[in-house]
């Protein structure tokens, strides 16, 4: 005789597969769980990660910020040994910050112009020049090189050199190593093969035999013709003294309350008088 | 039988008489009938009966005469003796091809076909007399010329067999009724000689002269008073670059296709834009008057057809001398220096250079477009670049802008504005001054938003440097003659009239009117000399400063 259940689910057999099921539920729930609790660590995670990055860069910023604005207050500084503090320059804004600007002018055996373009010029010191005082002193003496590297081109270039008498007379040669201008009384010059590298220029050409200075010489006016060149002045090893400081370099470095530190540096020369007031022209 | 024979012999004999005897010419004829003939041989009529049976009383010419050779261009007169039984007749001569072969006998439309002229000789009065024409031949070729003689309605007469068809035309009796006659081409005359100029180019003051000129756009040309048929041809030596050092000129006379005046004056035509004027002079005499036409005549029986003549270049403008400064201009330099050259003042000297120099100066480059300064260097080493573009970097307006936001400076309305007792410095003036004149103070520099008249002697003594910096232009007032500044204008510069003036410092403009003159003009009009202690002096306040920045 079979017995008969009204309700199906009261069948034995299915409180049997009841009880299966009801573990398997349990396992998908245990399953759903695992999954949330792991998305949201990831997501807490990479959000913490960001934070963090933002937070960096953040900083970096600020101390890009705060050493420019260290800089910047500093350019007017005389040069000096000294280095100036954040609180020294009276930046107050910047709390929680320290730093420093140095002023340093760099005396060295090389020395190398920005790309001057057709007809710019640079004024290179060959004496100490004091820029508050606006005098000279302490005259190189010693060979130089004069090296070129043309943007595109053969490069020629005029120098004008201004001496320490009281007249502040002037002298001039010529350094055209393919032969744009014509005339004579140019300086021998000759093609550097393999070129010749110094602080990441690799110049092309040179005067044959180096140039003497006799300590009587204030500045030189470095006049670029035909092609947008770079020059390079370098110190022939022997000299009696190093090349005079060509501007200041301002360094600046600033570090934030969380260690993130930025250091900006800028040279800036010695007053450059423009060759459109130097030279004739009408 | 005999008498038969005898009898039809007879006959035959008769028959025979009369047969050939009517067969008789018809003058023969006419003859027969008693008539007299003339002295040609024709029947003359005296019995008006026997007219009819005597036959045409054929006409006659004879005795032509002409020139056998006719040149083209050129006429001919024929004349021949006519005879006609008309009286009062006109009379004619032919005139015909004779390479047409074979002649046409019959002239259409009374013309021969070979025929190229039928001339009437004009009435001969009675029975017989001279008549001519005069042929002008058209073209060259050789012809037959006949009479021809008409008794009109009874027979002609033409004086060639060749153009006779028979009757009532006749070959005429003649004699010499028909010649040839030879056109011919006129001979090419002998060419006139051509006559040849040549000389040196050289460059004049008035007094000294020198050989060689130097000019970018010389031009010479001869004029013939007469153009006609004359043709002149100049090169100059070298054809391209400078120094220019001679000419040559030919001048044709072309008598064989043209009919040029050979007695004629040949003038001078040249001119050279870095000289005053340009000519020859007697005997290529330097410093002599000016004489510009050489007389020629290429038929003469010894024509004179070279000629020596040099050419003179006048060269006595005002001029410009630079010392001790280098050259960059805006376009071209046409600046030719005088071949003796006097000094400015005491800061100059007589080197006959663009950039002249003191010492161990040395004058820099000079570039432009083109670069002209006569046959005199530019400077001692003549260091100069044609062909080239300056390529501007500061400009008053652009230096003000570098100055705001970089350096010190003071801003002044003109009128407030006293050079003199400004603190040194960067004065910014904000509009035009009128009267800029007087010393500095102090070391100055002044830019100046607008113009600037410089009315006064400027800056001579004060021992400060001065620059003067205008957006617009610059002018000087005639009575200035000596300014002591750096001088840089966005502009122009007007030097103003009067006599030289002197620059001591520098001029950057963008053009220059130079209306100053010396009484002398081998000394500079305009004199810009280099005072590298300005520079020095003004070195905080005329400067830039180069930057370069790196970030770690």
């Amino acid at each position: 005789m079979t017995k008969q259940y009204s309700n199906p689910w009261n069948h034995p057999d299915k409180q049997r597969f009841k009880g299966k099921q009801s573990g398997q539920v349990l396992l998908i729930i245990v399953m759903l769980l695992a999954t949330v609790l792991a998305v949201t660590f990831s997501v807490s995670f990479t959000s913490q990660t960001e934070t963090q990055t933002t937070k960096l860069e953040e900083d970096s910023k600020r101390a890009l910020a705060a050493s420019e604005a260290i800089l910047e207050a500093s350019l007017k500084q005389p040069a000096s040994g000294t280095p100036y503090s954040i609180a020294a320059l009276g930046l107050t804004n910047l709390s929680g910050f320290n730093g420093s600007a140095s002023v340093s002018e760099t005396q060295g055996n090389t020395f190398v112009t920005p790309l001057l373009q057709r007809d710019e010029q640079y004024t290179l010191y060959l004496s100490q020049y004091d820029n508050a005082a606006h005098t000279f002193s302490s005259p190189f003496s010693g060979d130089l090189y004069f090296y070129m590297k043309s943007e595109s081109g053969c490069p020629a270039v005029e120098l004008t050199y201004v001496h320490t008498d009281a007249n502040n007379s002037l002298t001039r040669d010529l350094i055209d190593p393919c032969d744009q201008v014509s005339g004579s009384g140019e300086l021998p010059n000759l093609q550097l093969v393999p070129k010749t590298n110094i602080k990441g220029t690799d110049f092309e050409y040179k005067n044959q035999n180096p140039k003497p200075i006799s300590g009587d010489i204030k500045v030189v006016f470095m006049r670029v013709l035909f092609n947008a060149t770079k020059l390079g002045i370098q110190r022939v090893a022997g000299a009696s003294s190093v090349l005079p400081p060509q501007g200041k370099t301002t360094t600046a470095q600033a570090q934030t309350n969380t260690s993130v530190t930025s250091t900006v540096s800028l040279f800036q020369s010695y007053p450059q008088i423009p060759s459109d007031f130097f030279v004739t022209s009408f | 039988m005999n008498k038969v024979i005898y009898t039809i012999f007879s006959f035959f004999a008769f028959f025979v008489v009369v047969f050939f005897g009517l067969l008789k010419p018809a003058y023969a004829a006419c003859c027969g009938c008693n008539l007299s003939t003339d002295s040609y041989g024709n029947c003359t009529v005296s019995d008006g009966s026997c007219s009819s049976s005597c036959g045409p009383s054929i006409p006659n010419c004879s005795n032509l005469s002409g020139p056998p050779t006719i040149t083209l261009g050129q006429s001919g007169t024929y004349t021949a003796d006519f005879y006609s039984q008309e009286a009062n007749r006109t009379q004619n001569v032919e005139f015909a091809d004779h390479n047409i072969n074979p002649a046409p006998l019959q002239p259409p439309f009374g013309g021969w076909q070979n025929g190229v002229a039928s001339l009437n000789t004009g009435v001969i009065p009675g029975n017989s007399g001279n008549g001519s024409v005069t042929w002008t031949p058209t073209a060259i070729g050789t012809y037959d010329v006949f009479c021809r003689a008409w008794n009109d309605g009874q027979a002609e007469c033409r004086g060639n067999a060749n153009y006779v068809d028979g009757p009532p035309r006749y070959t005429c009796a003649g004699p010499a009724s028909s010649i040839i006659v030879n056109v011919i081409n006129p001979p090419t005359p002998t060419l006139y000689p051509t006559i040849a100029i040549t000389g040196i180019l050289k460059e004049s003051n008035g007094v000294s002269c020198t050989n060689n000129i130097s000019s970018n756009s010389l031009s010479i040309n001869i004029v013939p008073q007469y153009p006609a048929g004359v043709t002149p041809v100049c090169t100059q030596n070298p054809s391209s670059g400078n120094p220019k050092l001679s000419y040559s000129c030919t001048v044709t006379f072309n008598n064989q296709t043209a009919n040029p005046i050979p007695a004629q004056n040949l003038t001078l035509n040249a001119s050279a834009s870095e000289y005053q004027s340009a000519y020859w002079t007697n005997n290529n005499v330097c410093g002599a008057a000016a004489n510009n036409t050489i007389a020629v005549d290429v038929a003469a029986a010894v024509p004179t057809t070279t000629f020596n003549k040099d050419i003179f270049f006048n060269l006595s403008g005002p001029w410009i001398k630079l010392r001790n400064l280098s050259f960059n201009g805006n376009g071209n330099l046409n600046n030719p220096i005088p071949l003796t050259v006097s000094s400015f003042d005491s800061d100059d000297n007589t080197n006959r250079y663009f950039i002249t120099h003191f010492g161990s100066e040395v004058g820099g480059v000079t570039s432009a477009s083109t670069v002209n300064v006569g046959t005199a260097q530019t400077s001692v080493n003549n260091w100069y670049m044609p062909s080239y573009t300056r390529q501007v970097g500061f400009t008053p307006s652009t230096f003000f802008d570098y100055v705001k936001s970089r350096k010190d400076y003071t801003s002044v309305d003109p009128a407030s504005f006293n050079l003199s007792s400004v603190s040194s410095g960067i004065y910014y003036v904000s509009g035009s001054i009128t009267n800029l004149s007087g010393n500095a103070g102090n070391n100055v520099v002044i830019i100046v938003n607008g113009n600037v008249t410089i009315s006064g002697d400027l800056n001579t003594n004060s021992g400060k440097a001065l620059a003067v910096l205008a957006t617009g232009n610059i002018t000087v007032s005639n009575s200035v003659s000596n300014i002591f500044a750096i001088l840089a204008a966005g502009g122009s510069f007007d030097t103003g009239t009067g006599s030289g003036l002197k620059i001591k410092g520098n001029l950057s403009v963008t053009s220059l009117t130079n209306q100053r003159t010396q009484s002398n003009n081998s000394a500079p009009s305009l004199f810009i000399v280099n005072d590298p202690g300005a520079f020095v002096a003004l070195l905080p306040y005329l400067s830039i400063s180069k930057y370069d920045q790196t970030i770690q």
